[in-house]
């Protein structure tokens, strides 16, 4: 799983690092050091993986914000995130002497299967939902703030019940 | 049950890159942090991690060195669906080996798993096994449980025997019938001498052929096969070690080895541990006194004490007049060497089988380093001279030679200073 990872990790910093245009030197710089922290993450018990998803993501916002990408893209890279997330946190924290069994592999590769048909969809979605025509600025911040509020509570909700 | 990295990440992530989507006025960056707080909610929905139960168990509780074992460890997961991490803890001086001690296995509700464990005995102890540390984490990886589940197994390894083709004769019997003859005269299988026939000599007894050269009857006499009492006197003041290897570890090998072959031939034989701690096993014969000496070495450990002692902390019965008593010592603490002295004074036929340390000496590069060592050779060699001038046989034993040279060492010592003393 661990050169799964790595090879994702480097995907992930590469694509929005070619697609940057003038600003490619910073870009590439923020992809060079994700794709390290990734590797590290691997090789060091997943504890790099946070600074390395964050840089991930602020690579690709600097990207798509700058309009040097297209929308249509968010939806493989946030899958690719999320994959790339889970399989950090599933091969980092392993010892290279741990013996996985051949179920639990089916298990990842189901959970990941899972989160990544999950992300595609939601990337769908919220695709979808920014094409609306949301009457005015105030009423679209007032949306998202909603959805956000309402996810994290949930999200609180959940971890307050269960610790 | 306590929440994982993972679970703080996602959280942060998707926080994160919500707010950057509403600061920049993109929704659609909020697509790279809303699987993130989905998965979150649907991780957290599902039931949470709960503690699973070890155990663990050993074909045999007894063993030697060397040998391998099989083990087995059950697990029986809680009524949730578990991934656990688990590492078996390896005791030093046993090697957890086959297939594997660390694993990450899948468990439904309620499944108790079986797993094989091989078991190397590479030093002799007592040891606890099934020792693990385990890590139960829920269906999402978002909570988990820690957890160490002490073993409860306990597996003794005996150190190994030495196979021995002779033993040092001790100089004096004892009463009882043993496989030994005695110097003294009596019933007994080995000739010995003949001598005028008396009133009340059984016929059977008359050597007809001298009595026939003789003119008058001659009766045999016979040596009678007697026991002997053999004390093995583990010096255990202090110890030379490199790499998990020490002369107590020659010194238990050396012990155990004598003391099953001394009770093969039908001789007491006892222990006394003498070092910062002392300990004795009064002499004794038969298949249990093995289980009790091996039981008692795997006690032995160095403790180290300033207290000064010498053998009058013994007491008497644990040193029976006449016995042989073989020293297992590496001769680095003054009052191993005093004690022994006083031994021999007290009229105790004593060997010394030295454990060397020098083997386990780390020898240094510098000139200052070479003249040390030669130093510390020669003040040893001292020692033994100390010894040897009583009459007391020392051997080397480094571990690599067979202990059987050094017995054949010391019975042609013991032969000559016999021919010597005459």
């Amino acid at each position: 799983m661990a050169p799964c990872a790595a090879v994702l990790a480097s995907a992930l910093a590469a694509y929005p690092a070619v697609r940057a245009g003038a600003l490619a030197p910073l870009v590439a710089v923020l992809g060079g050091v994700a794709a390290v922290l990734s590797l590290s993450a691997l090789l060091y018990r997943g504890r790099l993986a946070g600074p390395a998803l964050f840089l991930l993501g602020a690579e690709y916002t600097i990207v798509e914000a700058t309009g040097h990408i297209g929308v249509s893209s968010i939806l493989p890279y946030s899958v690719g995130l999320v994959l790339l997330a889970e399989l950090l946190f599933w091969a980092g924290p392993l010892s290279f002497d741990l013996r996985a069994e051949v179920p639990i592999l089916g298990v990842l590769a189901r959970r990941l299967a899972t989160a990544g048909g999950l992300a595609a969809v939601l990337a769908l979605l919220i695709l979808a939902i920014a094409r609306l025509n949301v009457p005015g600025v105030f009423a679209g911040a007032v949306l998202g703030s909603a959805a956000a509020v309402l996810i994290f509570g949930l999200v609180l909700l959940l971890v307050r019940r269960k610790s | 049950m306590k929440r994982s990295p993972k679970l703080s990440l996602y959280a942060m992530f998707a926080a994160v890159f919500f707010l950057a989507a509403l600061v920049l006025g993109r929704p659609e960056i909020a697509a790279l942090a809303a699987p993130f707080a989905v998965l979150l909610v649907v991780g957290l929905s599902s039931p949470g991690p709960a503690p699973v139960q070890l155990s663990f168990t050993t074909d045999r509780e007894r063993a030697s060195e060397g040998e391998v074992l099989e083990g087995t460890l059950t697990i029986a997961a809680p009524d949730r669906t578990t991934e656990l991490r688990l590492a078996l803890l390896n005791p030093r001086g046993v090697k957890l080996s086959a297939p594997d001690t660390s694993l990450l296995l899948h468990l439904r509700p309620g499944q108790v798993r079986t797993l094989p464990v091989r078991l190397g005995c590479e030093r002799w102890g007592a040891y606890r096994l099934g020792d693990a540390v385990w890590r139960a984490g829920d269906t999402a990886g978002l909570r988990v449980f820690d957890g160490r589940t002490p073993g409860g197994s306990v597996l003794r390894v005996y150190p190994k025997s030495e196979r021995l083709r002779s033993l040092i004769a001790p100089m004096e019997t004892q009463l009882f019938s043993g496989n030994r003859v005695a110097r003294g005269k009596g019933e007994g299988i080995e000739f010995a001498d003949i001598r005028p026939f008396v009133p009340g000599d059984r016929p059977r007894r008359v050597n007809w052929r001298a009595s026939a050269l003789r003119g008058t009857l001659f009766v045999n006499e016979q040596h009678p096969e007697r026991n002997s009492d053999v004390v093995l006197l583990l010096d255990s003041f202090a110890s030379a070690e490199r790499n998990g290897e020490g002369t107590l570890d020659l010194a238990v090998r050396a012990a155990a080895s004598l003391a099953v072959h001394y009770l093969q031939t039908r001789d007491r034989v006892g222990l006394v541990s003498f070092g910062g701690t002392v300990r004795w096993l009064t002499p004794s014969s038969g298949a249990r006194q093995v289980y009790r000496i091996m039981e008692a070495l795997l006690e032995t450990e160095i403790i180290f004490s300033f207290v000064w002692r010498d053998i009058d902390v013994l007491p008497p019965r644990s040193l029976p007049p006449q016995a042989l008593v073989v020293a297992i010592t590496p001769l680095l603490d003054d009052r191993a060497l005093h004690s022994l002295i006083a031994l021999r004074r007290r009229g105790f036929d004593l060997v010394v089988i030295e454990t060397s340390p020098l083997g386990f000496a780390e020898t240094g590069q510098r000139l200052l380093d070479d003249l040390a060592v030669r130093f510390w050779s020669l003040w040893r060699e001292a020692m033994r001279l100390r010894l040897e001038e009583l009459g007391v046989a020392v051997v080397e034993w480094d571990g690599q030679t067979s202990l059987a040279a050094c017995v054949e060492e010391v019975r042609a010592f013991r032969r000559f200073t016999r021919y010597a003393s005459r």
